[in-house]
């Protein structure tokens, strides 16, 4: 069973006169539980086509589907409580607010999809081994610490799919490593389908496929 | 509830890391609400200090004003009366003076009652505070008010006389509700001399048994005395409440202004904290997040931020209503105790609440409507906001505007009134901000910007030109606001102090009593002789009524409206000798009155009364009826003082006519550097039962001191805008400061010295300042130009000093906020500042 699907997915900027065309014809289809890589060069249209995946962004063109839901054409309002139930997304600048504490920042997505629980923001700073530093600021963690913080605010609402772009790419080796298996860990335990978008072949590798982009298509 | 949970416990890091800004909110509202609570604790305090003290006020609970005589069912009534306790009063206005000197003499109401029962509520009170009943047992003691024993130089336990009766002063009472100076008062067992001077009033004061209702005791007292003569304290207190109630809306609605202005501070730090938070919004979105939950988050935590601010506020308020009275008190003789009350607060704390959300919905709305996407864009989030709906920012004002009208149509007690008020602001300021903006623009087209601190002072109002004009809006209002209220004075006091020094207006009006006064030949002898007058004329003033135009019956109930009927029915005629009338007439339509059986009336009288030139108008005086033509149209409104007559006739026709409706007139002009009291003065000594006597330089000198009172008053309240005006703009510095500091840091970079950094501020403070100081001042002046020649009918006089010192005052003002904001500027190391950015 597919859990996102796309047809004839395509992309074009406009600013003006001048027309980049992004994206073209993606036709991309991902299993409940699957870990997908998508890998390409600089500017290829990876972060374009995830933000497409999550509805962040309307398409030219084609069509993306989560579950049975056609998104692309749903207003603003249904789109956010489909991303609040559906995803959970780590970035590569962790995009932690800087004036909550580490579990704030985890607690916020439940906040605003109106169903609070701290005892679950506690258990998830835990798997992520990071509960002596729950009253800690961003400011003062760091970037693996951020990085696992922001990956246990993706998982508060248990959702089944994870979008992570780039996630290890303000990291060094060691919090790579410990990103990527936590991505892992979530994928083989807890049958999470993700969507790891990165440019290290050794992560991409790990993954039951690889999306290979380029030139805004699949190739 | 939990976003508004969430909103709360985060609160406190966002302030710590935004204090400037928080510290902006509140400096805003707590300037704006100070104005508000001040106003609103005193017109309060002043209002349950009256109405709570009202039976001692008045002394009873019902009052019955008594006819002259009374008929014999009514004496049988009070004195078989079963309501309660019983007390007459009576009132004589009279001359009071000090038998050593009669010179030093002034008219005095003399208050005659019996100490044993007066007063049923409360206690006389002395200036020392003593008690003072005792002190009336004896039958000649007198209990005098300051100003009387100031003026007439009295001395404790010695003599005053009241007509040819002789007193001893025992007291000086504690306050009065007679405007002091004016005339004085006297309080005694005994009444004055009968015959002499007028029985002014003669009054029951009734105080129930317990138990008894006012209202039901009032019926039956009606069933034998007037409606009009008899009250309860019930109505009094419900009298003073709405009196109160209507001075308090109008204090309450200026000082609304720099409420206002706070809040457009408000909206400018809700404006600049909401879109720094662009790229949270997007991941809060990102998360699952919708705007309105942002938008909820952002302004709870604004408005949270804000009360303090109102409290803060409140505080101030509450410290300034120690101000008041000495502002007030010329009008204000009480001295009314300061006590807020939480209803007060929670409507003041309310309103300060829904004008920070109100004021920072919009533009925080603006920001949180931000596209999700936005998390990608990491160099300009900004190009990610969805374009603005103007229709959308519309409705939501429109809505916004709505609540706010409502809000103060319930304080206000009338919500029409609020919405209308609310609207007429909201339109107001838009174009005010609007016309602000594009003088900002020109200014800054202006070919005077050549030097580089200059062209920088330039481009950095460019930038925040938006901002800055919420700042010139409310420096400029509190400016014009003061100096207009302050031209007005000055105008309208000078034609005041010219009215009264003008050698062709009389100053002495005197009404001269043909029962018990003096006769007319004495005054106008004595007048002859005295060499301290320049002119004079007697006046004999005719009441008539209108009955026939044209030969057709006048019908009085087909008048325009029930003051025309009024004026018919009571239609004064004076007789004047037409070569010498005791005022210069002002013709505006007509002919000039200069032969007997004509008529020339005041025009806007005859307007009303529907009369044209060239009517005939048939008079009723008593039993007999003359015919007088209208030859011509005069205006009194000239001279601002309708104290003559709304007509005039020469003596000849109005020789004759039945005498009780003729009262004689006195109008003098002193020599100049003569006051009219001095004159009056002489006057009441040779002629103690003279009538009664007014110099019109008393008058203006207590027309002096209320509206100086009401001036300053409401220039207390200027000032709070122009508060609001500084702090908008210090909060528009602080707001920039990143921008002035890479600024100043690149001019140092580049080789500038402290110097240069400072005349870009110099500059840009420069063209602020005088941008403000020369649009206030100048809608001040073309507001008071407008105001004295189509309102007061007065000349305008250009204010060099006021204006100069305006001006100054600003230039200063603006020049010191840029200057504390340019303190840690310049105190810091040009390259951690670029290393920073
Ligand atoms: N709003 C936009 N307007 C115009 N062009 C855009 C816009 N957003 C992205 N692009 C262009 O689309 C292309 C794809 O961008 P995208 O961010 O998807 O690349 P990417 O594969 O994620 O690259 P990277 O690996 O560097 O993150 C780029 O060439 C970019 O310049
Ligand atoms: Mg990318």
């Amino acid at each position: 069973m597919e859990i996102l699907r796309t047809i004839e997915l395509g992309k074009t900027y406009r600013d003006g006169e001048k027309e980049t065309e992004v994206l073209r014809g993606i036709n991309l289809e991902i299993d409940e539980g699957e870990f997908v890589a998508i890998a390409g060069p600089s500017g290829s249209g990876k972060s374009t086509l995830l933000g497409l995946l999550a509805g962040l962004d309307r398409p030219t063109t084609g069509q993306v589907f989560i579950g049975e839901t056609e998104i692309t054409t749903l207003p603003e309002s249904r789109l956010a409580k489909i991303r609040g139930r559906m995803l959970g997304f780590v970035f590569q600048s962790f995009n932690l607010i800087p004036t909550l504490t580490a579990l704030e920042n985890i607690e916020l997505p439940m906040i605003l999809n109106k169903k609070p629980d701290p005892q679950r923001a506690r258990e998830l700073l835990d798997l992520v081994g990071l509960s002596h530093r729950s009253r800690h600021y961003p400011s003062q963690l760091s970037g693996g610490e951020q990085q696992r913080v922001a990956i246990a605010r993706a998982l508060v609402c248990d959702p089944p799919i994870i979008l992570a772009d780039e996630p290890t790419g303000n990291l060094d080796s060691k919090n790579s490593q410990t990103v990527i298996d936590l991505l892992l860990s979530l994928n083989s335990e807890k049958q999470k389908t993700i969507v790891l978008v990165t440019h290290d072949m050794d992560f991409a590798a790990k993954a039951q496929r690889i999306v290979h982009i380029n030139d805004g298509r699949i190739s | 509830m939990h976003l508004i949970a969430f909103a709360i416990r985060t609160l406190p890091a966002e302030v710590k890391n935004n204090w400037q800004r928080s510290l902006i909110i509140i400096l805003c509202l707590a300037v704006g609400i100070a104005s508000v609570a001040a106003v609103k604790i005193y017109t309060d305090s002043a209002l349950s200090y009256f109405t709570g003290n009202v039976k001692e006020f008045v002394g009873a609970d019902i009052t019955v004003q008594l006819p002259g005589e009374l008929t014999e069912d009514q004496e049988n009534f009070l004195n078989n009366q079963t309501l309660g306790i019983i007390t007459y009063v009576e009132n004589y206005n009279q001359v009071a003076f000090n038998p050593f000197n009669r010179q030093k003499n002034m008219p005095v109401q003399v208050t005659v009652i019996d100490p044993e029962v007066y007063p049923l509520y409360g206690s006389m009170e002395l200036a020392d505070g003593s008690s003072a009943q005792a002190l009336l047992d004896e039958p000649q003691a007198a209990l005098v008010s300051a100003s009387l024993f100031e003026q007439l130089e009295l001395k404790m336990d010695n003599l005053v006389l009241v007509g040819n009766v002789p007193y001893i002063v025992r007291g000086i009472l504690k306050e009065t509700s007679v405007p002091d100076g004016f005339m004085g008062r006297i309080y005694t067992k005994t009444p004055p001399q009968e015959g002499v001077g007028t029985l002014g009033s003669r009054f029951a004061y009734i105080k129930l048994d317990e138990g008894k209702d006012p209202e039901i005791a009032k019926k039956e007292i009606l069933e034998f005395f007037e409606p009009g003569g008899v009250s309860t304290y019930v109505e009094v207190s419900s009298q003073i409440s709405r009196s109160a109630k209507v001075l308090g809306n109008v204090a309450l609605i200026a000082s609304l202004a720099s409420l206002l202005l706070g809040g457009l501070g408000v909206s400018n730090v809700a404006q600049v904290i909401s879109r720094q938070k662009l790229k949270q919004s997007a991941l809060m979105k990102c998360v699952g997040g919708r705007t309105s939950q942002i938008t909820l988050i952002i302004v709870i935590q604004i408005a949270f931020i804000g009360l303090i601010g109102v409290l803060c506020g409140f505080v101030l308020g509450w410290a300034l209503t120690g101000v008041l009275p000495g502002l007030l008190k010329d009008l204000v003789s009480y001295n009314i105790p300061i006590k807020p009350n939480p209803n007060v607060f929670l409507q003041v704390s309310l309103l300060g609440l829904l004008v920070t959300v109100l004021f920072s919905v919009l533009p925080v709305l603006r920001f949180t409507k931000i596209r999700p996407l936005a998390i990608y864009r990491d160099d300009n989030p900004e190009r990610l906001l969805s374009p603005e709906s103007k229709l959308t920012s519309f409705l939501v004002i429109i809505l916004l505007a709505g609540i706010f009208g409502l809000f103060i149509g319930l304080i206000l007690d009338s919500l029409l009134a609020g919405i209308i008020f609310t609207f007429a602001t909201l339109i107001l300021t838009a174009i005010a901000l609007g016309i602000i903006k594009l003088i900002i623009k020109l200014v800054l087209y202006l070919p005077i910007y050549f030097s580089t601190p200059a062209k920088m002072a330039r481009r950095s109002l460019f930038r925040q030109s938006g901002r800055t004009a919420a700042a010139v809006l409310a420096l400029s209002f509190g400016i014009s606001a003061i100096v207009l209220i302050s031209f007005i004075q000055t105008d309208v006091l000078s034609f005041m102090h010219g009215l009264r020094d003008d050698q062709n207006t009389p100053n002495i009006f005197a009404l001269l009593d043909q029962q018990n006064g003096p006769p007319v030949e004495s005054i106008v002898e004595f007048m002859e002789q005295d060499s301290r007058i320049e002119s004079f004329s007697t006046m004999k003033l005719l009441t008539s009524s209108l009955e026939i135009v044209n030969d057709r019956l006048y019908d009085p109930t087909t008048a325009s409206d029930s003051r025309s009927a009024i004026l018919a029915m009571a239609f004064l005629i004076a007789a004047a000798d037409p070569e010498n009338m005791p005022t210069e007439l002002n013709y505006v339509e007509g002919e000039p009155l200069n032969s007997d059986g004509q008529i020339v009336i005041e025009e806007h009288v005859a307007k009303s009364l529907g009369l044209k030139i060239g009517d005939r108008l048939g008079l009723r005086v008593g039993t007999d009826r003359i015919y007088l033509n209208l030859v011509g149209f005069y205006s009194n409104m000239q001279t601002g003082v309708n104290v003559t007559s709304s007509s005039y006739a020469t003596k000849a026709s109005l020789e004759g006519l039945s005498p009780e409706f003729s009262t004689e007139f006195l109008f003098a002009r002193t020599k100049a550097g003569v006051s009219g009291e001095e004159v009056i003065s002489s006057l009441r000594a040779a002629y103690p039962n003279m009538g009664f006597a007014f110099d019109v330089g008393q008058l203006i000198n207590l027309f002096d001191t209320v509206f100086s009172a009401i001036s300053r008053f409401m220039q207390f309240l200027g000032f709070f805008a122009l508060a609001s005006g500084l702090i908008i703009l210090a909060g528009t510095m602080v707001l920039t400061k990143w921008e002035k500091r890479r600024e100043t840091a690149l001019i140092r970079c580049l080789g500038g010295t402290t110097k240069d950094v400072i005349s870009v501020q110099l500059w840009e403070n420069g063209v602020l300042s005088i941008l403000s100081a020369g649009i206030g001042i100048t809608f001040a002046n073309i507001l008071s130009m407008v105001i004295n020649r189509y309102v007061l009918d007065i000349d305008f006089v250009f204010n060099k000093l006021t204006n100069t010192m305006a001006f100054v005052l600003v230039l200063l003002a603006v020049t010191a906020v840029g200057a504390v904001s340019l303190w840690d500027v310049l105190h810091e190391r040009p390259l951690s500042v670029l290393r920073n950015e």
